[in-house]
């Protein structure tokens, strides 16, 4: 009888819908902006998006994005923009 | 059947037809209207200019007739 | 609770199918849960952090993450003076390359 409460990643991500998140891929990539969902896959959509290359930033966006799931290695709910 | 519409299929289906940055993984940076896109995130497009990572390092190419985009390779698909 | 020790079989158990349900996990993650454990991704990434959440698929939340910069020419190198602390986060199973514990470890200064 395991009442264990397992935090499931995929509900950490669910739950940061409508805040601020930053996605961290595998390269030296990092996309900053408002989560408006995610698929099965975690390809996440993103409003407003802010892309950084190498902590820098190179490109802000309006309106909303499709970053595909397969370069993601990291999201940080609450959002933590690349600042030196 | 989805009963469920996804984040991504929501977004995939109303930007059709509209001016949008397509970014692949290499860092190559494609500008233009969507024309088409399947599940496996392929995409074409038409009046593409081609940039590496922003707009703000000139063009590389203009590309007069329709563009393909391997899904594999797409980093993100952005509305304009 | 079912173990796939494999490996100490005998050899003639080789006919016998594969046990084991295929969605079951070689890793049991709960044994490393609450513990700090160091994760290290397909493309160079390196955190560690405290295992709070895991899934089959192997993706990870991980609490009081630390991501340590690499060295752009070396990546063996790790900066620990550019440690960025970075909280909670959501580590994808499609991108880990290994994880391991850190509970007792140690650093040797080579």
């Amino acid at each position: 009888m395991s009442s264990v409460s397992e935090i499931l990643p995929l509900e950490v991500i669910d739950k940061t819908i409508g805040q601020e998140v930053t996605i961290l891929l595998k390269d030296y990539r990092e996309f900053f902006g408002t989560l408006v969902g995610f698929d099965d896959y975690v390809n996440v959509v993103i409003e407003n998006a802010v892309e950084y290359l190498e902590d820098q930033e190179i490109k802000r966006f309006q309106g909303k994005m499709l970053l595909t799931g397969n370069n993601i290695a990291m999201l940080i709910p609450g959002g933590k923009p690349a600042s030196n | 059947m989805e009963s469920k519409a996804t984040a991504s299929g929501s977004f995939l289906e109303n930007i059709i037809g509209k001016p949008v940055y397509v970014k692949l993984f290499s860092g190559i940076l494609y500008q233009g209207k969507l024309e088409s896109i399947d599940g496996f995130m392929n995409v074409t497009m038409s009046q593409v200019s081609e940039h590496y990572e922003a707009e703000e390092n000139g063009t590389l190419h203009k590309y007069p007739s329709e563009v393909f985009l391997r899904g594999s390779q797409v980093l993100y698909i952005s509305e304009k | 609770m079912s173990e796939a020790r494999q490996s100490q079989q005998p050899r003639q158990e080789q006919k016998k199918k594969f046990e084991g349900p295929k969605r079951e996990s070689i890793i049991n993650l709960a044994q490393y849960k609450d513990t700090e454990v160091r994760v290290k991704f397909i493309g160079g990434r390196l955190v560690t952090g405290i295992l709070k959440g895991y899934d089959e698929l192997m993706n990870l939340v991980l609490d009081e993450t630390v991501e340590y910069a690499r060295d752009p020419e070396d990546e063996t190198i790790i900066h620990k003076d550019q440690a960025k602390k970075i909280g909670l986060v959501v580590i994808r199973g499609t991108a880990l390359l290994s994880l391991c514990s850190l509970e007792g470890a140690e650093i040797i200064n080579t």
